[in-house]
């Protein structure tokens, strides 16, 4: 099993060196420099100012070799520095990713202990009123722009009610708290964040859920879980989650790299100095070294939610684990 | 013999909008103290569907049990009463199902499956001793090297081991009746005569009743002390195992036993017989007698009337108009 592990994170290196080509020719050859920010409002900027510019990002050279360069920094984990502000990339990274990271774990947990039960009954309870008006409930979520289930709750819960504050993710007084006044304050802050985040991804895992579940209930386990006297609860909640929730481990995977990837609209709405909000600024500047940066690591977590994933299998389903002979 | 199980007009049907597709049509029979009923038929005949019933444990949403009375020592199982059944199911009622393989749950230990029958119906059995007491239920139905077998999954046995551990399984809260469909179809033959073997031990050992479904006549006729041939959801032909073997009485039991290879040394036979055409799809029954379309020695009234069951003498009772 070692071996196997091995040999497969010894594969992800060319998909590594694939993924990250292909993103870095397609970012480059998109109209565009980020020299343009710093330039092109001002008329004044002579062409060998440009040229100086360009030359000190080492945008003068052939594509090919600014990858070379690109790739040598890389392997010394050195992302390079922004072209905005000459910080190190790394570092803008770390400042943003703790806020998203809190949001999309949160708001993950909830959908998982939202959307399981609901794919389950749903399955239990198939085409019942239950089953129909649950189908209709995530569906609105999954259905709904981000943005305006956000401009609502925000003038339902801030400006109607005055519950909650209206975005940003501190109070103005924050500093001056004690630490469960800090607690508190984070929690209003980010509320309504999570709860949208977790409303509009509660469909896709609750109808996994169910068609998973479905599947496993007409098993001839569940029968024989049944003929021998089992509380119904046993029956669906022990013996057929625990089948049911295989086919789970895969999505949760998949889930991995979106957890560093913020949402671009929310964290705008809410003023949210999260990463969604740093790779639209990047993105919109031009900002090869961010862009890059945050590509290759939703890949590179990309890759290793899909072995992780294999690995729980191994975990969680004897008939991997355990061979057939002892 | 005092009754053990009786079962009274069982009607079971396939509700699809508004229609009802009777899958089990009027089945009344009983099981006698520690004895052995094989019911016997051709696939579709509504065998498992009858065997589903009686603790109602039909999955599909769609199927029910419309009618009828299941008694058990003269007390009555309330059908719809799903806390009354769970009482039953296991505990006083268990079954063994035909295919192991898919039977037993493939993420669950052999141990784990075993020990929740067991707090669930054996409260008298206290909790340090489970381990020992399951190593031995184990080793009665006749696991090798139990002490390990135990811990395993599902995956790691062979398709007669996993029989084995259903049937513990089905013991291990020492029921009145087990209830055994096709416990052997899905084995090799060597193995299926052990586990007839076997079967027929625990009847002796713990005065078990059996319901033994099979549509291999052969089989139930070794094994079992009454025959029920089923047909098209309804029963045909109700006596004693000796009785129905050396005189079969409705058409539909001599075709099987026709049927069977071995009759061929038998009886003069040079060519294996069938029976012509093919069981009727449920909701697609023929008028009047269910068989008679396929019967050699229909006349005019099967057609058109549906023959009752009728009586012979005690304990035999045959559906068809030439009695």
């Amino acid at each position: 099993m070692l071996t196997l592990f091995l040999r497969r994170l010894f594969m992800l290196i060319p998909l590594l060196i694939g993924i990250s080509l292909i993103s870095f020719l397609v970012i480059h050859c998109a109209p565009g420099k980020p020299t343009d920010m710093q330039l092109q409002l001002n008329q004044k900027v002579s062409l060998q100012v440009r040229e100086r510019l360009e030359k000190l990002y080492g945008l003068d050279k052939p594509l090919m070799t600014q990858y070379v360069m690109w790739v040598k920094r890389l392997i010394r984990l050195d992302f390079g520095n922004s072209f905005i502000d000459n910080r190190p990339v790394i570092d803008k990274i770390k400042e943003r990713i703790p806020i998203t990271l809190t949001i999309n774990i949160l708001s993950l947990m909830l959908i998982l202990i939202i959307a399981v039960p609901i794919g389950v009954l749903s399955a239990v309870y198939q085409e019942s009123l239950f089953d129909r008006a649950m189908t209709v409930f995530v569906f609105i979520g999954f259905a709904m722009p981000t943005f305006w289930l956000a401009l609502l709750l925000m003038k339902f819960f801030s400006v109607t009610l005055q519950l909650l504050p209206v975005s940003g993710i501190t109070s103005i007084d924050f500093e001056n708290y004690s630490f469960m006044g800090k607690v508190i304050d984070y929690s209003r802050h980010l509320f309504l964040p999570i709860i949208i985040s977790a409303f509009t991804g509660l469909a896709g895992l609750s109808r996994y859920m169910r068609t998973s579940m479905i599947h496993v209930l007409q098993q001839d386990y569940i029968r024989t879980a049944k003929a021998k006297g089992l509380t119904m609860a046993k029956v669906y909640f022990y013996h057929a989650l625990k089948n049911a929730l295989l086919p789970v481990i895969t999505i949760l995977g998949m889930s991995i790299p979106g957890l560093i990837a913020g949402s671009v609209i929310a964290e705008s709405i809410f003023a949210i100095p999260g990463m969604g909000k740093l790779y639209y600024d990047a993105v919109m500047s031009r900002d090869y070294a961010v862009i890059m940066a945050i590509l290759v690591i939703g890949a590179f977590l990309t890759l290793m939610g899909n072995l992780l994933a294999d690995l729980a299998y191994f975990i969680a389903d004897p008939r991997i684990r355990v061979g057939p002979c002892e | 013999m005092a009754k053990l199980l009786e079962v009274k007009n069982l009607n079971t049907g396939f509700h699809h909008e508004g229609r009802i597709i009777p899958l089990v049509d009027d089945v009344s029979f009983f099981i006698e103290k520690q004895s052995i009923l094989g019911l016997v038929g051709e696939s579709g005949s509504g065998k498992t569907m009858t065997a589903l019933s009686l603790t109602n444990l039909l999955i599909d949403r769609n199927c029910r049990v419309d009618n009828g009375r299941v008694m058990l020592e003269g007390k009555e199982i309330s059908l719809s009463d799903e806390n009354c059944l769970k009482e039953k199911r296991g505990k006083e009622i268990a079954y063994i199902f035909q295919e192991p393989t898919t039977s037993l749950n493939p993420v669950m230990s052999i141990r784990e499956q075993i020990e929740e029958v067991l707090l669930m119906h054996r409260t008298d059995i206290e909790r340090k001793s489970i381990k020992n007491f399951i190593i031995t239920q184990l080793q009665a139905v006749g696991i090798h090297n139990s002490e390990k077998k135990i811990s395993s999954f599902p995956h790691q046995l062979s398709g007669g081991e996993k029989q084995r551990v259903m049937i513990a399984m089905a013991m291990v809260s020492r029921p009145k009746l087990i209830v055994a469909d096709e416990p052997t179809t899905a084995l090799d033959v060597t193995i299926q005569a052990q586990i007839l073997t076997l079967l027929l031990e625990l009847k002796e050992n713990f005065g078990v009743s059996i319901l033994f479904i099979s549509h291999d006549l052969n089989i139930v006729g070794q094994i079992s002390d009454y025959i029920a041939v089923m047909y098209a959801g309804q029963i045909v032909e109700f006596s004693k195992a000796k009785e129905l073997i050396n005189c079969p009485r409705h058409p539909y039991t001599i075709g099987l036993f026709n049927c069977l290879p071995n009759r061929i040394k038998h009886a003069n036979v040079k060519e294996l017989s069938t029976i012509q055409g093919e069981v009727p799809k449920a909701g697609n029954f023929p008028d009047g007698c269910r068989f008679h379309p396929r019967c050699p020695k229909k006349f005019d009234r099967c057609s058109k009337e549906m023959p009752p069951l009728i009586s012979l003498k005690e304990d035999q009772e045959v559906r068809c108009w030439l009695y």
